[in-house]
């Protein structure tokens, strides 16, 4: 069907979004090896967003192909999506600020292990969800606020549950859009620090702002401007080549 | 995948299991409802014992606790607002009372199919409607309410239209308990139903359903970024509450032994509603207490000031939507937390 390499978890091939007249994905061609951390990087308005909209299914192509695992998911549901393994962290926290941190991140896990359909008889799994939840929760460093509301706690660590609801899906693909966004530079270790502790059989496509952070974490870089791929390489070779200093203009 | 969320998961200390025990027993567990669900069970049979003579007001105030618990499936817990709740507590009420006439006087068969038609016409309904939100799906259940008080009304050979349904007989239920004129057996049978009411209530507010039902009221996209069904499963509570308000419509034609339109006015779906605030929504026992209240107040006031006692229940209500969002719940909850933190 096409020459996806075997060890490429998410593949893109021509894919491409109009909106009207203006082309926002412009023909992109990506790879996101199994394992990956690998970033995408690009100036404001070069359509990091829409292109993880996409690979969400939030919107759908004009034209291209998106293979998840070597299967067509062009037409796949977001939904569907989840179930084969794609998770999706928010740029703006998406939580559900009422519940509990515990209860928070007890959500995707009771999803993940369908569960959601039960109303008779699943007393001990719900328990086993919520245990699971805890676990996870002490693996953020967050067992000090495992029962309070999330709209009380601080912002940082309200960044830190969004993490976590992504992965108590057990995802084979996560995309973190802009995990540090709202962070100061400052603090954006705290956020490195949980992103270097996920397991290594999670692949990893992370948007962000934060340069340090990109440098630091990704291993492979992508640079999308105007809606298409200007390159995809190591980090050393992207902060040297002379035409992301172009783009970037003195940012780095 | 069981290894843990994390590249070497840390091994959790002894202190760190036992607090982690204790805020599962917290967030899983139901021993802070045990006491109030004893306060209101102890209330039943106070109310039983010392009063024999208000015994048809007492069963009117249960079915109308299940009827606004149903709501508060909706409103509370799924975060979905309907004006036309009363369509399915009158759906209820109309196929108790014709399976009554026509078909066996058997009361306990009568709340099954009662609840049945009821449950089956939230789902069409629901199947229908569920996919807007907010202020179209608002005005779409009066739509829907309408249309089915219109169709009951129109169908005036089978329900009696405006003169309402009569000649309603029971059989004693379970074949011993005839229902009396005092209300004694009403009593206890509407009783009966709202705890088994209550027990199926709680059931499903505490399983991973009903857990996904809040989810979907705190953030419906991320519960469809976690791959949840939202439509489905707000389908399912819809079934759910509309076959629950089928059983307390039920049990009034059942216990009046009578039904007329007014079952499935728009008023009705507003009162349950202003109950279901004045009490506090998706709290377990915001029906029990708003109703009670509520019906108490429409007594009270309605006989000092019989013109003007709406426009008190409006204040009391405005009163509560602002200062008290949870109701009288919400305040009774702020206070004992008050006081136990002044004496912690």
């Amino acid at each position: 069907m096409l020459n996806v390499n075997n060890d490429s978890i998410l593949v893109t091939r021509g894919l491409t979004r109009n909106f009207g007249a203006l082309r926002v994905t412009n023909e992109v061609d990506f790879d996101l090896k199994a394992g990956a951390r690998h970033a995408l990087i690009g100036p404001n308005g070069a359509g990091k967003t829409t292109f993880v909209n996409l690979l969400t299914g939030i919107l759908r192509p004009s034209a291209g192909t998106i293979w998840a695992n070597s299967e067509d998911i062009t037409r796949a549901s977001p939904e569907q999506r989840v179930r084969q393994g794609i998770g999706r962290t928010f740029q703006i926290n998406s939580l559900f600020r009422e519940l509990t941190v515990i209860e928070n991140i007890a959500m995707p896990i009771m999803a993940q292990q369908s569960l959601g359909n039960r109303i008779f008889g699943a007393r001990s799994s719900m328990k086993d969800c919520f245990e699971r939840s805890y676990e996870l929760l002490c693996d953020f460093d967050l067992q000090h606020v495992a029962d309070r509301q999330v709209k009380n706690i601080a912002y940082g660590e309200q960044r830190l549950v969004e993490i976590a609801i992504a992965l108590g899906l057990q995802p084979k693909v996560l995309i973190l859009d802009e995990p540090a966004a709202g962070i100061p530079s400052s603090e954006s270790h705290v956020i490195l620090d949980v992103l270097r502790k996920l397991p290594a059989s999670v692949s990893i496509l992370i948007i962000e702002h934060d340069m340090n952070l990109v440098f630091q974490f990704a291993t492979r870089i992508t640079v999308l401007v105007q809606g298409a791929v200007l390159l995809t390489d190591t980090p050393d070779a992207v902060a040297n080549d002379a035409r992301v200093k172009e783009v970037y203009l003195g940012n780095r | 995948m069981e290894a843990g969320w994390f590249a070497g998961a840390r091994i959790m200390e002894k202190h760190n299991m036992e607090t982690r025990d204790a805020i599962l027993i917290r967030i899983l567990g139901d021993r802070h409802l045990r006491w109030a669900e004893g306060v209101i069970l102890l209330v039943i049979v106070l109310a039983y014992v010392f009063f024999p003579t208000y015994y048809t007001l007492l069963s009117q105030i249960f079915i109308f606790c299940l009827f606004v618990l149903s709501l508060d499936l909706l409103v509370g817990y799924a975060g979905l607002v309907t004006l036309g709740h009363a369509a399915f507590f009158g759906v209820g009420a109309y196929a108790a009372g014709l399976y009554a006439i026509h078909v066996s006087p058997e009361p306990l068969s009568g709340l099954v199919v009662a609840t049945l038609v009821a449950a089956a016409i939230g789902l069409l309904s629901g199947a229908l409607i569920l996919r807007t939100t907010g202020l179209t799906f608002l005005m779409l259940t009066l739509a829907v309410a309408s249309v089915i008080h219109e169709i009951l009304n129109q169908a005036g050979e089978l329900t009696g239209g405006a003169d309402g349904l009569r000649g309603i007989e029971m059989a004693p239920v379970l074949g011993v308990a005839e229902f009396d004129f005092m209300g004694h057996t009403a009593f206890i049978y509407s009783a009966v139903v709202l705890v088994v009411g209550y027990l199926f209530f709680r059931q499903v507010i505490r399983s991973p359903f009903g857990r996904q039902i809040v989810g979907i009221r705190e953030n419906a996209v991320r519960m469809r970024a976690i791959g949840s069904p939202v439509y489905l499963r707000l389908l399912g509570a819809y079934t759910i509450s509309a076959g629950m308000a089928g059983t307390a419509g039920a049990l009034l034609a059942q216990t009046n032994q009578f039904v007329s339109l007014s079952v499935i006015t728009l008023e009705r779906s507003g009162e349950a509603l202003i109950m279901l605030i004045f009490g506090g929504a998706g709290k377990v026992f915001g029906a029990f207490l708003g109703v009670p209240v509520y019906m108490l107040l429409q007594d009270v006031l309605s006989r000092y000031t019989p013109i003007f006692w709406v426009f008190w229940i409006g204040l009391m209500l405005v009163l509560i939507v602002k200062f008290a969002k949870n109701g009288i719940l919400g305040i009774g909850t702020r206070l004992f937390h008050k006081y136990r933190g002044r004496h912690a």
